[in-house]
């Protein structure tokens, strides 16, 4: 079993790029993306993309920061080094406030940068993709449709990407 | 690509001013946008670093001085305990948090001419907390000390910092704040400097380029998950500017100083720093415009916007101030009385007051007029007087309400020494610097946003010639 190879087309409009994507679906195809300069409108039906984790993932997080805000400031301030002002009630303190809300936000935010950095496999500086010189127009100003097949697919893939109008066909060098 | 002078004429006078002048393709953008990265360094740049490098050692002699003698080499002394120190701490951070609310909030609310000056004020914003961060570590007298003074560190004494002060409210505050808006800078950096590298052509700039990229290739599988973290990233930084700012303002607030003591400041100073902020926006932004040709993209629109934003802000401000001597009268509070009603308006430092007013009340009611607001000089003056009348806001509060204590035996003046003028001056250099090589280096509009509103805007305009 080879590894699959990776053939890229240049689409000229987002119509063009969907209308080949669906129609390399139809075929069987399943390993498809886009690359553009820009998010495109409704790209993630057309990929058929599941849900994004990252809102859960934020969440989460927030969560776990929250309560850990909270556990932090009772443990410190009325257990481990106790503060007594006044013989007041200590718990729950509205002074606590603004330190669990800071780390709650804290948690999630950093959560997302490094959750999106967990999802996307970066930092990845090389990619065999960057090996087409071609391709750096996608981050600049033309939209690229990408499909993962089996090497002796190549040949036919190619040709059926050109039927669907690509401008330009790649074949993406093996990952040395 | 249409210049600018001719889409204006072209235009319908009715309309409003586009966002995005003329009609170019990705690759115009893309070379226009660029342009200030790949060109040869302009003289004035290099001119211009030297004068702030020059001036960033100004602040390093002046905190190596306050170190290593101590904060004696301050003006601070009873009854001023605060000075230059929180004054600039307190304006620093005000200016940062116009970049959020550009950023965070108008990214909300789909107010889509915050795309092409959101990375100006997203850079503004870190660049601002980095120098207010620095003056309440070196007021601590004793810095290396304060990582266990600020932050819950383990230490020897076995103690805990005490979490009913404001003030370490203000230490989470201000290093999420810091945090949160350099992590939401960096990912919405991430596709234009993929951009970037992709355009260079030299393969040192491709390496170094590629590098902070990260690998970003626009992938739809990744745009999905990208478009949603920036989103959420965005709501979270909107509660955040607010809390940072009302969190400044209870150090103020919760202490029982008259002229300190009201419930109205949170949410007053919130309006003051987006006030002072959107001020220091235009007055980056103005030259930056004129510098690099940007007036396609940054147009009279994005400049009107800022000075509507800021007349609104202005009032809310200028609300505050009227609240606040309101309630000095309504409260029969005679220290409070005293302070609002004599000591502010002709005491030893009412003309920093006067000039408050002017600046902050008086000069944003020209924006009412659409001429001062389309005029770009007035609009840049206007700025650089509000920043000042912002400075001198902070004055007012800290050292006019510090420096006639409650018995008047205890009063005392406040003059800030060479030390405080460096320190001072030196973050302005210091932040200039810091503009001036993001200016350089780093795409300073976000490139792929602006391509993808040019698209929108292009099928909005496809749409209503069919439906016409």
């Amino acid at each position: 079993m080879t590894a699959p190879r990776v053939v890229l087309g240049k689409y000229p409009s987002v119509d063009s790029l969907y209308g080949a994507a669906r129609a390399l679906q139809a075929a069987g195809h399943s390993a498809l993306d886009f690359y553009s300069p820009y998010p495109l409108p409704g790209s993630d039906e057309v990929l058929r993309l599941k849900k994004s984790p990252v809102p859960f993932v934020a969440g989460t997080a927030a969560l776990i920061g929250v309560v850990s805000g909270v556990l932090m400031q009772w443990w410190m301030n009325d257990v481990d080094y106790a503060i007594n002002v006044a013989n007041r009630s200590v718990v729950p303190s509205p002074t606590w406030m603004p330190v669990t809300f800071e780390l709650g936000v804290l948690l999630a935010g950093v959560s997302i940068f490094f959750g999106l950095m967990a999802i996307f496999r970066f930092p990845r500086p090389y990619d065999p993709l960057f090996e087409v010189e071609a391709f750096r127009s996608a981050t600049i100003d033309t939209l690229w449709l990408s499909v993962a097949v089996k090497a002796d697919e190549v040949p036919g893939v190619s040709e059926e990407l050109r039927k669907l109008g690509a401008a330009q066909v790649e074949l993406v060098p093996e990952e040395a | 690509m249409t210049p600018p002078a001719q889409a204006v004429a072209e235009r319908d006078a009715l309309a409003p001013m586009p966002l995005i002048a003329g009609h170019p393709t990705d690759t115009q953008l893309n070379t226009e946008l660029l342009a200030p990265i790949f060109s040869p360094t302009p003289r004035a740049w290099k001119m211009l670093v030297g004068m702030a490098a020059t001036g960033s050692a100004m602040l390093a002699i002046g905190l190596t001085v306050t170190i290593a003698r101590g904060i004696g080499m301050w003006g601070n002394n009873q009854p001023v305990g605060w000075a230059y120190d929180i004054i600039n701490f307190v304006w620093w951070i005000g200016i940062g948090h116009a970049g959020t609310l550009i950023s965070a909030i108008l990214l909300l609310f789909q107010q889509k001419w915050r795309t092409s000056i959101n990375r100006f004020a997203e850079a503004m914003t870190i660049f601002a907390v980095m120098q207010a961060a620095m003056f309440p570590l070196v007021h601590t007298g004793r810095p290396w000390f304060a990582i266990y003074w600020l932050f819950p560190y383990p230490n020897t004494m076995g103690i805990w910092p005490n979490f009913k002060s404001p003030l370490i409210w203000d230490v989470f505050a201000v290093s999420t704040y810091f945090t949160i808006s350099l992590l939401f800078w960096y990912l919405g950096l991430l596709p234009d400097l993929a951009t970037l590298r992709d355009t260079a052509k030299r393969k040192g700039q491709r390496i170094a380029y590629g590098i902070f990229a990260l690998g970003w290739k626009g992938s739809s599988r990744h745009w999905q998950h990208y478009r949603i973290g920036y989103l959420i990233l965005a709501g979270i930084s909107t509660p955040l500017v607010l809390s940072v700012h009302s969190i400044v303002r209870f150090d103020f607030a919760v202490s029982l100083l008259p002229g300190w003591h009201t419930t109205i400041f949170p949410p007053y100073f919130v309006a003051g720093a987006v006030f002072g902020g959107f001020a220091m926006v235009l007055t980056l932004i103005i030259p930056a415009r004129k510098a690099f040709h940007f007036e396609n993209v940054i147009t009279s629109r994005h400049l009107e916007n800022m000075a509507k934003v800021m007349l609104v802000t202005s009032m809310i401000v200028s609300y505050g101030y009227l609240m606040e001597n309101f309630m000095a009268w309504y409260s029969a509070n005679p220290y409070e009385s005293f302070l609002f009603f004599n000591t502010r308006v002709k005491g030893p430092y009412a003309p920093i007051y006067w000039m408050m007013i002017v600046f902050n009340v008086i000069v944003p009611q020209t924006f009412w007029w659409k001429r001062a607001r389309t005029s770009v000089a007035w609009l840049w003056i206007a700025s650089i007087l509000v920043g000042i009348g912002m400075w001198a806001e902070r004055f007012v509060i800290i050292v006019i309400s510090l420096h006639r204590d409650f018995l008047p035996s205890s009063w005392g003046m406040y003059a800030p020494t060479w030390v405080d003028w460096f320190i001072f001056l030196g973050t302005i250099s210091f932040f200039s610097l810091l503009f001036l090589l993001f200016l350089r280096f780093v795409p300073s509009v976000a490139i792929a946003e602006v391509k993808e509103l040019n698209h929108e805007m292009q099928h909005e305009k496809a749409h209503a010639g069919e439906h016409a």
